[in-house]
């Protein structure tokens, strides 16, 4: 679990320095958690609070993970559910950006 | 009612399938999880999302229930056996419990097994040694008796599994 948690919180930086490229000074980063990963993949989930611009997540990067991606969850007409990558999203100034479980994740 | 779960208007008999456990051996699905509450899911360990978090919640329920988990066999399907090795597979579940069942199959194993589950049959999406796997993101639930009066859906809450789970243990079968 130990791991888990720090992957949570190098997450958390990453994101920070990701969502706060542009100018925007005052993008926050709340409620972030790391899922207990069934393999090798972990789901990052969080909660982007926009800051005074409109800015995007493009990206993150974390010293323990090879790779961060931003995926959706989609569901299928006959039911199946899969992931799909997600190049980035927008955070409109002021507005909430969430990922969570079965929905947006970074992973 | 609140509940996400999806009670069965017109619940399905326990299908008869087989595939191969984590150690090699030949597991008849039906005859298996005779008599018990069983938890059936078809997912993939490089699942970042969905699958973990099902078998992690199971693990809570199970740990507030220990008298129904007993008497619960859950039954997790590799959908992804190119990926998936038997010890990733059980080295995977173990994290969760140890008496969680890791399965998995040829192609046309799997196919049968989910054709007989009555879900959708999972699909490769996207290209390389990353690629995702389409699959039913639900988990049946079948009452010892055999039929699966309960699918819970992702998202279904801790305490509608509480409360099906301790229903679903008065319905008939075997002693436990």
């Amino acid at each position: 679990m130990r791991g888990w948690a720090i992957a949570a919180i190098v997450g958390l930086v990453a994101l920070l320095g990701a969502c706060s490229r542009g100018d925007s000074e005052s993008v926050t980063v709340i409620d972030a958690r790391v899922g207990a990963p069934a393999g090798p993949n972990a789901a990052l989930s969080f909660t982007a609070i926009g800051g005074d611009e409109d800015d995007r997540l493009v990206g993150a990067r974390s010293a323990v993970a090879s790779e961060i991606q931003i995926h959706e969850t989609v569901t299928g007409d006959d039911g199946a559910v899969g992931m799909r990558p997600v190049e980035g999203l927008d955070l409109p100034a002021g507005q909430r950006l969430v990922l969570e479980p079965g929905g947006c994740t970074s992973c | 009612m609140s509940s996400r779960a999806w009670p069965s208007t017109h619940p399905k008999e326990k299908p008869s399938f087989t595939l191969t456990d984590t150690s090699g051996e030949t597991y008849d699905f039906a005859a298996e999880t005779k008599d018990q509450i069983t938890l059936l899911y078809f997912g993939y360990l490089n699942c970042p999302d969905i699958c973990p978090v099902h078998l992690a919640q199971i693990v809570e329920v199970f740990d507030r229930m220990p008298d129904v988990a007993r008497n619960t066999e859950v039954v997790f399907v590799s959908v992804d056996p190119e990926r998936d090795s038997a010890q990733e597979t059980r080295e995977l579940l173990d994290r969760f419990d140890s008496r969680f069942v890791g399965l998995t199959g040829s192609d046309e194993e799997l196919r049968v097994a989910q054709e007989a589950a009555g879900v959708p049959p999972a699909t490769v999406a996207g290209e390389g040694a990353n690629y995702t796997v389409d699959h039913a993101g639900w988990v049946i639930a079948y009452a010892p008796d055999g039929p699966n009066h309960v699918i819970y859906p992702f998202g279904t809450r801790q305490s509608e599994w509480s409360n099906d789970l301790r229903i679903l243990a008065a319905m008939g079968g075997g002693s436990g």
